[in-house]
């Protein structure tokens, strides 16, 4: 097997007293589509939460390329390339549609330019022309994003997490809060999203998760249940124990 | 796409591209009606008063229109541009923009320092902070007596002619030569102008848009968010200090109001009645304030009454401000319905 792009080795995450992730051991081989679900409160969201250096880690190690990523700041982490999306909408709501992704791409490109017009940077531009074309988003670019739907809100915040051309993506709930019909064109998007680079999925939606990856995680109070393709979770035992206490 | 989901899709707004195009270039504008308009103006001694308060009012809007940061301690850099200059000139009598350059050095090495504790907070905290430094600058400036004066001002600050080299010397001193004055603060605020709107436009002004909206968001894009902001503070300082450099040499004397709270609130004010977050909004707001205070206060005492309840309709019934509101008005006319 390759060398996996991003590898957490016992991460351990404490709020409080409470202890979110107890020793998570995660390695996301490139190129491929791997899901981590769990019940509500497995840590999911607290692992992404760690890995971008949103919140850091109490102990454990995280690399990302070979480099330990552990200590790095949320931008430094960004800037390396791993971008995320988030499970409640959070875009830029008073700039337009193509600001909003045009504003990200130019994230690793121009830190504190202040010399130049922003419109002077045409690749970055362009960029955000085809990612917003990559999740449909094209006709909107000119509206303002507080005014777009709640289905495409979350197309547009996909968009800004793939603006700075990450090497990997954390899909944190794409579907949240999505229409049967809005849920199946997300599911076409992340499978798309797939083939083009390594991405880390969260979603609560089975039949998402079976239908779009390569490889399953599953969390369960902060440590990994289990691993496999999505055939072998699916038939695991105590995958099924866990979820059906879940549903209860 | 996802909106076949809904029944009746909403008619939705496009802003005309012809309107961003002049809307994207106000400064060049303001420029030449300023430049023309005091050739008819009588009170050539307000409408410089109102450039320079135009100019503080611009380098807030920085901050709280453009990274969302209120600073209630903005006149610190006003003073210090104020204090920093009218001491040079004293001392060492060198040219006019040497001495300026002075203030603002001092002004933007101040900002430094307080921006870089400040903001270690955001919202109320960073608002309390500024407050906080504001006073301490203030007291210090109180106590140092022997070099500022303290509270009786500093006075006869020589205003020596405006050397070119090779050229002659233009003599700009503000009593005597009200419209040359005027002239030479017109030519150094609109400079100061350009600079703000090309670094409000830039790809540095776009991130700071960005931090406002959602510094969460921007830092999972990459940008440091501390740093950004803490170089809008600077540039925000910078351009306060020329603002107070004017002030000083247009006075000849200054006293420590010009970093009081009270001038910190008033800035705050100027900012919102003319519409934060827009280039010239301020300068707007700046305008209305000053006219205000000069022309109701020939008739009562308690002028501030009545800016103040004309601040509170504004605020009420126009929260983008005179100039935000007017815009939006225009532009809406510009606006194409699309189905």
């Amino acid at each position: 097997m390759a060398e996996p792009i991003l590898q957490t080795e016992r991460v351990v995450r404490y709020y409080g007293g409470v202890r979110a992730l107890n020793g998570v051991d995660l390695q996301i081989q490139p190129g491929v589509l791997h899901a981590v679900i769990g019940p509500n409160g497995a840590g999911k969201s607290t692992l992404f939460h760690v890995i971008t250096g949103r919140v850091p880690a109490t102990s454990g190690r995280i690399w990302f390329r070979g480099l330990d990523i552990t200590r790095r700041s949320q931008p430094v982490i960004a800037q390396l390339g791993i971008a995320r999306s988030y499970q409640i909408t959070t875009v830029f709501p008073k700039l337009t549609v193509h600001e909003n992704v045009r504003v990200a791409a130019q994230a690793r490109v121009s830190h504190a330019n202040f010399w130049q017009p922003a419109s002077a940077l045409r690749t970055v531009s362009e960029r955000a022309d085809h990612v917003l074309d990559m999740v449909g988003l094209k006709d909107q670019r000119r509206l303002i994003a507080g005014e777009l739907s709640h289905g495409e809100q979350r197309h547009l915040d996909i968009a800004i997490a793939l603006a700075s051309d990450p090497s990997v993506l954390l899909l944190d709930e794409p579907t949240a809060g999505m229409s049967p019909l809005e849920t199946e064109q997300m599911m076409y998007l992340i499978r798309d999203l797939g083939r083009q680079l390594s991405v880390v999925l969260v979603e609560h939606k089975m039949h998402v998760v079976m239908g779009v990856s390569d490889r399953i995680t599953v969390l369960h109070f902060g440590s990994v249940l289990t691993e496999g393709t999505p055939e072998e979770v699916q038939s695991n035992r105590r995958v099924q124990e866990v979820y059906l206490e879940g549903s209860i | 796409m996802a909106n076949t989901a809904h029944a009746v899709p909403a008619p939705r707004l496009e802003v005309d591209t012809r309107w961003i195009r002049i809307r994207q270039r106000p400064v060049a504008t303001l420029a030449i009606v300023l430049g023309v308009l005091i050739l008819v103006v009588p009170e050539k001694t307000l409408a410089t008063q109102l450039l320079v308060f135009g100019l503080f009012a611009m380098s807030f809007n920085m901050l709280l229109g453009y990274a969302g940061l209120l600073s209630f301690g903005h006149s610190t850099f006003f003073g210090l541009g104020a204090y920093g200059t009218a001491l040079v000139l004293k001392w060492w009598h060198p040219h006019v923009l040497a001495a300026m350059a002075a203030g603002l050095v001092l002004a933007s090495a101040t900002a430094l320092v307080i921006g870089w504790f400040c903001l270690r907070r955001r919202r109320v905290y960073f608002s309390m902070l500024t407050l906080a430094f504001n006073q301490m600058v203030y007291f210090i400036l109180f106590q140092a007596r022997d070099i500022t004066g303290g509270d009786d001002g500093l006075r006869g600050i020589p205003l020596p002619d405006f050397d070119i080299p090779f050229i002659g010397s233009i003599p700009i001193e503000g009593i005597h030569n009200p419209l040359s004055f005027y002239y030479f603060v017109l030519i150094v605020v609109v400079a100061c102008l350009l600079a703000i709107e090309r670094i409000l436009i830039s790809p540095f002004g776009r991130a700071l848009e960005a931090i406002r909206e959602s510094e969460e968001r921007a830092r999972a894009c990459g940008y440091n968010s501390n740093r950004i902001l803490l170089l809008a503070f600077v540039f925000a300082g910078l351009f306060a200090g020329v603002a107070g450099a004017l002030y000083a040499l247009f006075f000849g004397f200054i006293g420590l109001e010009t970093l009081s709270w009270v001038t910190a609130g008033v800035v705050v004010m100027m900012a919102i009645l003319g519409g934060v977050g827009t280039l010239v909004g301020p300068f707007v707001g700046a305008a209305i304030y000053l006219v205000l205070q000069d022309y109701v206060s020939k008739y009562t005492d308690s002028w501030q009454l009545y800016a103040g309840a004309i601040f509170v309709v504004c605020v009420l019934f126009f929260p983008q401000g005179v100039w935000g509101s007017l815009t939006g008005l225009l532009q809406s006319r510009w606006v194409r319905n699309r189905g």
